[in-house]
Formats: C-alpha cells, structure tokens, sequence
C-alpha cells in the first residue's frame, strides 16, 4: 500500500489520506480481507497525528470500505470489490471527459450530482 | 559468460542420483551375498567404544541401506530439481549434489563394512578405523561429485532501471507491503524442523544423558522458533528508509535513508543466492528476506554491502527508496 501526503496542500490531511487508502482499495492493490497498517504506525511514518489517521479510518469505514475491529485493525471488507470492479469505467470516463476538455472539477461534480440523484 | 544449463542439471542428476543408486545398489548385492553366512541376529549398533549394544536381525540391513541410501540423496534431488529446471543454478546446488553422493558413499560403506566383519559369527566388535573411512570415504567422494558439477554461480539480474518516484518537495509517504514465506521454504523449513525434533527424542531415547537430551531438544525448539518467526515480513518504506519486521516483531532488518546509495529491483533465487528461505547471509554477508523466490528489493549501502527482500510491487518500493535518498543528498 502507497500512502503519499503533502502538508503544503490546502486539502486537509485526514482527507488526504482517506484518498490515498481509498485510491489502493480501488486499483486493487490492496485485496479483500487484508489487514491495514495499524493507525499508530501510519502516524509515526507521516509524523502525522493519531487522530487524523483515525478519522480517515472512521471516514473509510462509513463508506463501508474497511471494517474497524478492536484488537484487528483496519480490515479490506469485500464491498471493496466492487469499486475495483468499477475501475475500467472510471479510467474510460475520465479519459472520455479529457478529450472532450471537461475539468477534474466538473466531472467529479457530474458524477456527484447524478449519485446523489438517484 | 552464459551457463550451460542442460550441463548443470545432467550433472547434478549424475552426481546427486544416479552415482548414489549404483553406490547403493552395489553395497545392497555384497550384504545379501554375505547374508547366507552371517547369523540371524547381528550387531547394529555400537556404543563410543566400539562395543555392540544394539542388535537386529541381519536382513533389516540391506532394507535399511537401500531406505537410507537412496532416501536422502532423493529427498536432496526431489527439492533442488524443480529450481534447477526453472533455471537456478549456483554453488547450493553444487553442495547439495555433493552431499547427496557423499551421504550415498558413506552410509552405505559404513553398514556393509560392519556387517561384512561379523561373518562367520566372528566378533562384533566396530573399530574406530572402519568409522573414520567411511567417514573420509564419504567427504572424498562427494569432494569428487563437487568437482564433476560445473562451476556456475548465480548472477542476480536487475530486472529494470531504476527511477526515481517524483516527490514534492515535504511530501511525505508510506508503503508497506507483507510477505509470506513460499510453499517451498515451508517444506524444507518443516522437514528441517521435523528432523531436528525427531534427533532430539532420538538422543532422549538412545542415551541417559540429561544434558545431551536438553541441549537437543534446546536446539529443536530454538530452531522452530527461528523458522516460524521467519515465515512473514512485513516491509515498510518510509522517511526511515527500508524496514522488513518479522510479523512476531524479531527479527528486522533495517536501512536508513542516509546509508542507502542506490535501489533496484531484483528477480531473487532463495536457493541459489541465499542457500535457503528465511533470513539469511548471502555472499560478502549481505543479510536477506528471502521468503519466495523473483520479484525483490536491492538496496546498495554505504558500507559497500547491500539488503535483499523479496517482496510484491518492488519497483514502487525501489522508486520511493531511489526518490528518498536523492532528496536527502539533495
């Protein structure tokens, strides 16, 4: 698992986590049923704080992506699979929404917009 | 220079099997020849001093020399074979071979030899001497084996350039990765440990030494703990550098990001470089988590010796290590 962070970036960095974790979840890389590092040690090598990467956990969780289990950690839970399962249409979408000069911004505001109204 | 590897693998097959099987052969067809005139019962077993304390009936020996003769050379073949065809090569392979026909040669001398001087009913007494040549009978032949098998050491390839992972400058980053030890290192790490297990209820069995029994079974129980602690890893790549921990928490191994001088991606050889699975030493006593065999982490220290661990997704990990160590130097 590859988590990158950047202090100097306005996005906050419990956000900036939950995106990288999530990121692995969907590429795949992480599979269904693998344990996550523990909060304590992704806190001490970003030298970041405890809470912040509890509350990406807890962020990750809500979105049904990891399972929090005391004494086990942070588990990959098999919804997960379907958001790689979805990674093929998403690299199409984007490439799609490129070449017709559509912004990150906009797309991810269309996808919302069209999740939210269903 | 390019290995012969047709070369390798016929001569190991020679070395390691056939030589064994006509050695073994041989010794079984001279015990049932002299078995018509030796008693039904004879000695098998000798105390330090060369007197018998232990007896089976005579035909028990050609069966247990023809068990033991061809057991442990086939055991030694069956795990180096399979990595031999995958094409592996190198100095272990050379000494397995050599072990095989050197177990195969003394075994097999020292059971005929012994059995050879009770004919007749003579004495059963075992001189030290017909120990001692079949011992260096043993050595010489599996010196001779050594030299029959070509010389082809294992060349470890970079499998891809290097790159350097772009960073921003205060960008911080994590990953980590496990790794648990392959189906072949657990056989022979679980033979290894069987074996060891079984010699220690031999010695309790066989002597009436409270020590010798301790310090086997101490043994035993230090080597079981040695495998299992070393069957999963897991690899961190951070500010720190390059840390592989046991999953128990010992053994680590670690570099910092100051001793790192350069990161690669190698396809690794558990057997041929490192003699073995687990953590190992491999040549110039660069340390190695070597738990399965291809894709694994090089990383070149300043001290001039470098860290192996074998580990999934490599490059993304020799990229980081590479990106780390240019923005320090930077």
């Amino acid at each position: 698992m590859l988590i990158r962070i950047d202090p100097g970036s306005p996005e906050p960095l419990f956000a900036q986590v939950t995106r990288a974790v999530r990121a692995e979840i969907a590429s795949g890389r992480i599979a269904v049923g693998e344990r996550l590092p523990s909060a304590r040690e992704i806190a001490q090598s970003l030298q970041i704080n405890l809470h912040t990467v509890l509350h990406a956990y807890q962020d990750l969780r809500d979105e049904g992506l990891i399972e929090l289990r005391r004494g086990r950690g942070a588990v990959v839970v098999a919804d997960a699979a379907a958001l790689s399962g979805l990674r093929d249409d998403i690299d199409a979408l984007v490439a799609k929404a490129a070449a017709a000069g559509v912004s990150a911004d906009t797309l991810s505001a269309l996808v919302k917009e069209a999740a939210h109204g269903r | 220079m390019a290995v012969d590897l047709a070369r390798v693998r016929s001569r190991f097959t020679l070395v390691a099997l056939i030589l064994p099987a006509i050695v073994v052969a041989a010794a079984v067809v001279i015990q049932v020849l002299a078995l018509p005139s030796l008693p039904g019962v004879v000695a098998t077993h000798w105390s330090f001093d060369g007197t018998p304390d232990g007896f089976s009936p005579a035909w028990t020996v050609p069966v247990l020399t023809a068990v033991l003769g061809l057991g442990v050379p086939g055991v030694l073949f069956g795990v180096a074979f399979r990595s031999l065809r995958r094409g592996e090569h190198g100095a272990a392979y050379r000494m397995l071979g050599a072990v095989a026909l050197g177990v195969a040669v003394l075994l097999p001398t020292l059971m005929t030899w012994s059995l050879v001087l009770q004919v007749g009913g003579a004495d059963a007494q075992l001189p030290a001497l017909v120990v001692v040549s079949s011992l260096l009978a043993g050595v010489a032949v599996g010196a001779v084996g050594w030299m029959v098998q070509p010389n082809a050491p294992w060349h470890p390839v970079a499998t891809h350039t290097p790159y350097a992972l772009p960073l921003a400058p205060g960008e911080r980053v994590l990953w980590t990765r496990a790794v648990t030890v392959a189906t072949a290192g657990r056989v022979v790490l679980g033979a290894v440990v069987v074996v060891t297990a079984a010699v220690a209820v031999m010695v309790a069995v066989l002597t009436a030494s409270t020590w010798a029994t301790l310090f086997a079974g101490a043994i035993a129980v230090l080597l079981a703990i040695m495998v299992v602690a070393s069957s999963r890893f897991h690899v961190r790549v951070d500010a720190d550098g390059l840390t592989a921990t046991s999953a128990v928490g010992w053994p680590r191994v670690a570099v910092p990001v100051a001793d790192i001088v350069s990161a690669e991606v190698v396809n690794v050889s558990p057997m041929a470089e490192f003699g073995g699975w687990g953590l190992r030493w491999g040549p110039g006593g660069s340390p190695g988590v070597v738990l399965r065999a291809g894709e694994g982490i090089r990383v070149r220290r300043t001290n001039g010796r470098s860290v192996t661990v074998t580990v999934d997704d490599a490059a993304t990990a020799t990229a980081l290590l590479t990106a780390l160590a240019a923005r320090r130097s930077a």
